[in-house]
């Protein structure tokens, strides 16, 4: 037990060989000359001006954003379309016509609505819907036609009742 | 520990940059070199390796001196800056073979039934591993009185600490140390 408080007296260090004083002066002037060197060509990414640059940039760039156009909130589409009256759309779809795809608008309209409002259209002379609008048109009441007219008529196209065949009779 | 007034003066001029910056240095590594160095082969065992690891630990200490926080002690401060290099170079270094190096730190006093059983290499090793698990003070106050041979009013200069704090440390090192011999010895 006694000697076990003892093992460092029974060790003996070791003188390290320590070179001489010029050494270290060598040492110390080839480090500070490095590092001045170093020191006067700085990289961008080191230098403090360059971090604080960029940090004051996206400061700004952080402040600035919410109010750009285009970056608000309550730009979703959507809700903006949602806003808009119906008369602002019909005024757009007024103006901007040209630039709409009639086929694919069509595609879109209920064939109840797009019936009645052909039905309303007065007939116009390069219409193509012929067939709807002959549907439009009332048929002659023969019956309204005093019959003094329709003789009248059938003699200025070149009627000649005495020619009349016996099919024509049953008409009469 | 307070900081040694010569060492104030040696980090306000190295502040003020340029040629008095290289002369602060200078003055530091006049000072402080030679005990970094025996720090650092002592446990490096080569002078090739020494001269590396004290090169990085004086370009650390170059590129960080302006940062230097002056409540602390400048020979604590690099003290550690040194530890940590070594232990670091010899970690990344440790497949290195071929390299001479010197005789074992310590040497045996014959008269120990237990250390007289061991050879010295074995003895330095273990001596190492029990001054690296030692706290930094005590490791620091250790290696000034018992290898670099101070007195402790020499220590207490240079630390800026008292003789009787410096006394205790070096007391409580030396138990922990023999302490760790035996466990890892088997002595």
């Amino acid at each position: 037990m006694a000697e076990e408080k003892n093992i460092l007296d029974h060790l003996k260090p070791r003188k390290v060989n320590v070179p001489e004083n010029a050494y270290f002066r060598e040492l110390a002037a080839n480090v500070s000359e490095s590092e001045s060197k170093k020191a006067s060509v700085i990289p961008l990414f080191k230098r403090r001006s360059t971090w604080l640059s960029a940090a004051a940039v996206a400061a700004v760039v952080i402040i600035i954003l919410p109010f750009l156009p285009g970056t608000q909130p309550d730009t979703n589409p959507l809700q903006t379309l949602r806003e808009l009256g119906h008369d602002d759309v019909v005024a757009y779809v007024d103006e901007n016509i040209d630039e709409f795809n009639l086929d694919m608008i069509i595609q879109h309209i209920p064939h109840s609505n797009l019936d009645a409002e052909t039905k309303n259209e007065p007939e116009t002379p390069d219409s193509d819907s012929t067939a709807t609008t002959t549907t439009t048109v009332p048929e002659p009441n023969l019956d309204d036609i005093d019959v003094d007219d329709i003789l009248e008529y059938l003699m200025k196209e070149g009627y000649d009742p005495d020619e009349r065949s016996e099919d024509e009779e049953i008409f009469i | 520990m307070s900081n040694h007034p010569e060492d104030q003066e040696i980090v306000s001029l190295f502040m003020e940059g340029g040629s008095s910056a290289q002369r602060a240095f200078a003055q530091l590594v006049e000072k402080y070199g030679r005990v970094l160095y025996s720090q650092i082969r002592r446990i490096t065992r080569n002078h090739e390796i020494t001269n590396d690891v004290l090169q990085d630990v004086l370009v650390k200490v170059y590129q960080n001196l302006g940062e230097f926080r002056r409540e602390s002690n400048l020979y604590t401060w690099m003290y550690r800056i040194a530890r940590n290099e070594t232990l670091n170079f010899l970690e990344k270094e440790k497949r290195r073979t071929g390299v001479d190096v010197d005789p074992p730190v310590i040497e045996i006093i014959a008269g120990h039934a237990g250390l007289d059983q061991l050879n010295e290499a074995t003895l330095s090793d273990a001596l190492q591993k029990a001054m690296d698990a030692l706290p930094e003070k005590q490791a620091l106050v250790f290696q000034l009185r018992y290898f670099e041979d101070l007195k402790f009013s020499e220590i207490a200069a240079r630390l800026g600490t008292s003789e009787g704090a410096l006394k205790a440390n070096y007391h409580h090192a030396r138990k922990k140390i023999e302490a760790f011999l035996i466990r890892q010895l088997n002595l």
